[in-house]
């Protein structure tokens, strides 16, 4: 029988001391290289915002300038998605964040406010976005095999370098890449490479590798500046807003298990 | 609360047997909601629990949910990441103060904590009054102030005594108690999401 009722897990390891083990050797290294520096380019700690270049509106949507490679399977189902975003909005969309679905990866890219906090402790980076929470497992495990499709996929992730290197794969084909709604299938490989340039800028660089949805891979790019150790992440409850009839979704009956 | 609770134990929906205090306005709300147990409990159809409108349970009231919940703690905040309502909670250790302009309101509520020695100090003030304490539909007003103590008292146990101060709907304060075996290598399940249940009629 199960004897408790709710698990409790204390991670311990971001007081200063031991962050301070765990990096001091890549520490030691860059100091030497950098001597000014006043961050570990191994800690991603922190609530980071995108940054938006003046004018550039299809940040808001989109996570490249240009369309990106189709198939002619990815066409077919990127007409038959319902954006609310972007240069074709509909009144009336599909798209499965008006339920209050998890966005998945990479579409939380797609948005002039995105904004995540990262947390490193042994053996993970946690990368919150709101309630939608990536665990990213940095304890060299690799990808299980049968994996299910997840909401934010399954990640590992290493250090090259000074380069924090995330691979996602399992993520459900229900999501959209983005918030116009270019689709993407269930062999979707996602690769960000994540680097602090400094104390409070970071770059992602990533790769979206999806041969059934487009015929190469392509890649985007986005830059994130820290928000102050101060600010908070906030409570952002979608069904605050979308819970009635306007967005046709109407509330829960109760489970009678 | 320690021990395994069996089904139709009041501590899988209430933190207590006995009645809190309830003034008039909180009998009155009590009284209108819905809930699918407890005294009052009505077929699950017909129930208005506003979690089955998918929003948050509140707190303390999520603690009664029995699914894993991941303390990280760290130089500045304690997250408690809940499996249930999916629900990632900030309690802010920095010597920050409440927000003072929490407009609209919390359904969580905002909270900030502080360590007296082994004991994390937990004050939890600005939430809305759409939640309910407890899953048999006890209520509570904006004024609620939830004041936890949590302290880790042996190896795997960690216990939560929780003072529940509303003037509005309860005419004294009253304390409760949650408890938490600790469960070594258990993995948050991300993937429950409530409209996700195949009961959410999109059109």
């Amino acid at each position: 029988m199960r004897r408790c009722m709710i698990a409790l897990t204390f991670v311990l390891g971001l007081a200063p001391a031991s962050s301070s083990v765990a990096f001091a050797q890549s520490s030691e290294q860059s100091n030497s290289a950098r001597n000014q520096s006043a961050f570990s380019p191994q800690d991603l700690s922190g609530i980071w915002a995108v940054r938006v270049p003046p004018g550039v509106s299809w940040y808001n949507y989109a996570l490249i300038a240009d369309e990106p490679p189709m198939t002619p399977w990815a066409v077919a189902k990127f007409k038959a998605n319902k954006p609310s975003f972007g240069p074709h909005p509909y009144e009336y969309p599909n798209d499965l964040a008006y339920g209050c679905f998890p966005p998945g990866v990479p579409r939380v890219y797609a948005a002039v406010q995105a904004a995540f906090q990262a947390v490193q402790v042994p053996g993970r980076v946690i990368i919150f976005w709101g309630r939608n929470v990536r665990q990213v497992y940095t304890d060299g495990r690799q990808h299980p095999q049968d994996l299910k499709p997840l909401w934010m996929g399954h990640s590992i992730g290493k250090w090259e370098g000074e380069t924090f290197v995330i691979d996602t794969i399992g993520i459900s084909d229900r999501t959209w890449l983005d918030r116009m709604g270019h689709p993407h299938s269930d062999a979707l490989h996602l690769v960000e490479r994540f680097q602090r340039v400094a104390q409070d800028r970071l770059d992602l660089d990533m790769t979206i590798d999806d041969p059934k949805a487009y015929t190469k891979a392509w890649t985007a790019q986005r830059t994130f500046r820290l928000r102050p150790p101060t600010s908070e992440m906030g409570e952002a409850i979608c069904e605050d807003m979308f819970i009635n009839d306007a967005f046709g979704l109407k509330p829960m009956l109760p489970s009678t298990k | 609360m320690r021990a395994p609770a069996s089904p139709g134990e009041y501590s899988n929906f209430a933190f207590s047997k006995e009645e809190p205090p309830m003034t008039p306005w909180a009998e009155a709300k009590y009284k209108a909601a819905k809930p699918v147990f407890g005294p009052n409990k009505k077929p699950a159809k017909d129930s208005n629990d506003p979690i089955y409108s998918c929003f948050p349970p509140g707190v303390p009231r999520i603690y009664l949910h029995r699914r894993p919940m991941e303390i990280i703690q760290l130089p500045n905040e304690v997250i408690m990441m809940f499996e249930y309502a999916r629900f990632v909670r900030h309690i802010y250790t920095d010597g920050r103060q409440h927000d003072e302009f929490l407009d609209p309101p919390l359904w969580m509520g905002d909270s900030i904590g502080k360590w007296e020695g082994d004991t994390l100090v937990v004050d939890v003030i600005g939430f809305n009054d759409k939640t309910w304490l407890d899953r048999v539909g006890h209520p509570h007003s904006e004024a609620l102030h939830v004041a936890e103590r949590i302290r880790r008292v042996d190896h795997g146990t960690l216990q939560d005594d929780i003072t529940i101060d509303d003037s509005k709907a309860y005419k004294k304060p009253w304390t409760i108690q949650s408890t938490f075996d600790l469960q070594p290598r258990v993995d948050i399940d991300w993937e429950a999401v409530c409209e996700d249940q195949k009961l959410v009629d999109r059109q």
